[in-house]
């Protein structure tokens, strides 16, 4: 006997609605841009001889002892350039459920610009070996891919906590309509969301886990050319590039989780009649026996194409009248529903029903398919039975 | 020396203070050379991994580093300095470190807007009609009382904390 399955095809999820954030008066600070000059003057009061003095300003390096507002003069640093990025996944979980050889599978990632300057920034993805959300990625994806939300960035309270990473309603990846796969402008404080996007193993196992990792590279915005961070000496007059990261380089991982069908399957029989036993049915030429084959969806996904087909023993003839006075002689069960059909002789499914007999090399098979099975879900079971006689 | 010749050098003494003091006047030197350094925390790890912390002056300062401003008043005349009192406003662009203020021999007050001052048990902010104490960040100027009077020759130093926004 061999059966073979498929999945219902599962809809993306539709993205979470965003609440209002309400932002009791605060103004999220940018990060002081580069260049600004930061300036800082102190004054002593003091007195001599119980006289009060005239205030005195201070100054850097030796300081100042001229007395007076109109002396002193300022402490100052420039405020240099930060780079600074930010990447997270979106969903706090992995991408299900996914099913093998499923293609075009999405994982969201939040990127935001946590410098103090506008960056570009380069991305690329790969399959990454591990355990994320507690599951080992054993499964390598294949063709992954990485591309941009095309809608305007987002800036401000939108891209922070507590509504990031979350996306905005309605936004999710579209093939086709977000195929930039850099950013060449980000300005500080601002985000979007980057989408890997990838294809299942035709050969992936139900219960199985695949990693991603997307890594994200801050560059020089516009022409994406290599950062270069300031290590040396500070640059007084000018303004010097810091990376808040290693080489400005951040990552995070994501995963998918493929979920199928799973079928086992049992197959037994019982002895009907063998027309000479009052009871104690034995299994002798010209008795009447019934198969009954029980498949069992351990997987966790619905199999909705479930397609069975059953060598006869040679020994046997198929009984053509078995159920609802003849009409029928194919019973099949999915659930608390039991359904009939007819198979007739081959080659093809004549009457459509699903049901139909074929044989080769003396051997008869039957097979029992949609239209025949109904959808078996997860935890499930379809149970058919037929009756053959001894020969 | 007897009594009476102390009492005679005192009031010299006091009688010479007073001449000086009133020869103070606008654009004279005055008698406190106010210095004040912005710098910040360098970790330094020599040739054989030992790691050594210290104070350089303040360089690559991006948004979010800690900034440590140290004011240094020093008695450059022959008289003590009293009542010495150094006034710093937090820096554009930057926010209290609580806890931060240092200078020994100090009493220390925080103002919200450059008129009242108190310690941090007193500022308090208006909020949604609530009033709520001031959150370090909001305070914008920082006082230094030193209690002592400041000997010829001797410094007064008064230290905070600030980052960069």
């Amino acid at each position: 006997m061999s059966f073979s399955f498929k999945q219902f095809k599962r809809a993306s999820a539709a993205c979470v609605a965003l609440g209002s954030l309400i932002v009791s008066g605060q103004t999220l600070a940018g990060g002081t841009i580069p260049g600004q000059s930061v300036d800082n003057i102190a004054s002593v009061n003091y007195s001599v001889g119980g006289v009060p003095q005239t205030v005195i300003r201070s100054a850097p390096g030796a300081g100042n002892s001229t007395p007076g507002a109109g002396f002193g003069s300022n402490t100052s640093f420039v405020v240099d350039r930060k780079v600074d990025l930010y990447v997270q996944e979106v969903s706090g979980n992995a991408t299900s459920p996914v099913s093998p050889g499923s293609v075009n599978q999405v994982t969201t990632f939040f990127i935001r610009n946590d410098g103090n300057d506008i960056q570009g920034v380069n991305l690329t993805a790969a399959s990454v070996a591990g355990t994320l959300f507690t599951h080992n990625g054993t499964v390598v994806m294949t063709n992954i891919r990485y591309f941009v939300e095309s809608t305007a960035a987002a800036t401000g309270a939108a891209c922070q906590t507590p509504v990031a990473p979350a996306q905005p309603g309605g936004m999710q990846f579209t093939l086709g309509t977000d195929t930039a796969t850099t950013i060449p402008t980000l300005a500080a404080d601002s985000c979007t969301w980057v989408y890997v996007v990838a294809d299942t193993p035709v050969t992936a196992l139900n219960s199985t886990w695949a990693n991603v990792e997307l890594t994200a590279i801050a560059r020089v915005p516009v022409t994406l050319a290599a950062l270069v961070a300031n290590t040396g000496a500070d640059n007084i007059t000018g303004i010097d590039v810091v990376f808040a990261d290693p080489a400005a380089t951040v990552t995070d991982r994501d995963q998918y989780a493929i979920v199928t069908a799973a079928f086992t399957v049992i197959k037994g029989h019982t002895v009907i009649d063998d027309f000479v036993s009052p009871s104690n049915y034995k299994p002798i030429p010209g008795a009447r026996v019934e198969y009954i084959l029980t498949l069992t969806n351990n997987g966790g996904a619905v199999a909705d194409t479930v397609s069975i087909a059953d060598a006869l023993p040679i020994q046997t003839l198929f009984f053509p009248t078995s159920y609802n006075a003849g009409a029928s002689n194919v019973s099949v069960t999915v659930g608390a529903t039991t359904t009939f059909c007819i198979a007739e002789p081959g080659p093809a499914d004549g009457n459509g029903d699903g049901c139909f007999l074929t044989t080769a090399s003396g051997v008869t098979t039957l097979t029992v398919r949609n239209p025949a099975i109904a959808p078996v879900p997860a935890a499930g079971s379809v149970v058919v039975r037929f009756r053959v006689t001894i020969q | 020396m007897i009594k009476g010749t102390r009492n005679i050098l005192a009031a010299a003494a006091l009688l010479a203070w007073a001449l000086s003091s009133q020869a103070y006047a606008q654009g004279a030197q005055g008698c406190i050379l106010l210095k004040s350094t912005a710098e910040i925390v360098k970790e330094v790890v020599d040739a054989k991994g030992v790691k050594t912390v210290t104070m350089v002056p303040a360089e690559k300062v991006v948004p979010g580093v800690e900034v440590t401003w140290t004011v240094t008043a020093n008695n450059v005349c022959k008289q003590p300095s009293e009542k010495v009192t150094i006034n710093n406003a937090v820096p554009a662009h930057m926010s209290y470190v609580a806890s931060s203020a240092f200078g020994a021999g100090s009493d220390i007050t925080f103002s919200l807007d450059g008129k009242t001052f108190g310690g941090p048990a007193q500022l308090t902010v208006t909020e949604n009609g609530a009033a709520r104490p001031a959150h370090a960040d909001e305070y914008k100027h920082i006082r230094w009382v030193f209690k002592d009077p400041l000997a010829p020759g001797a410094s007064a130093v008064a230290r905070f904390r600030a980052v960069l926004n």
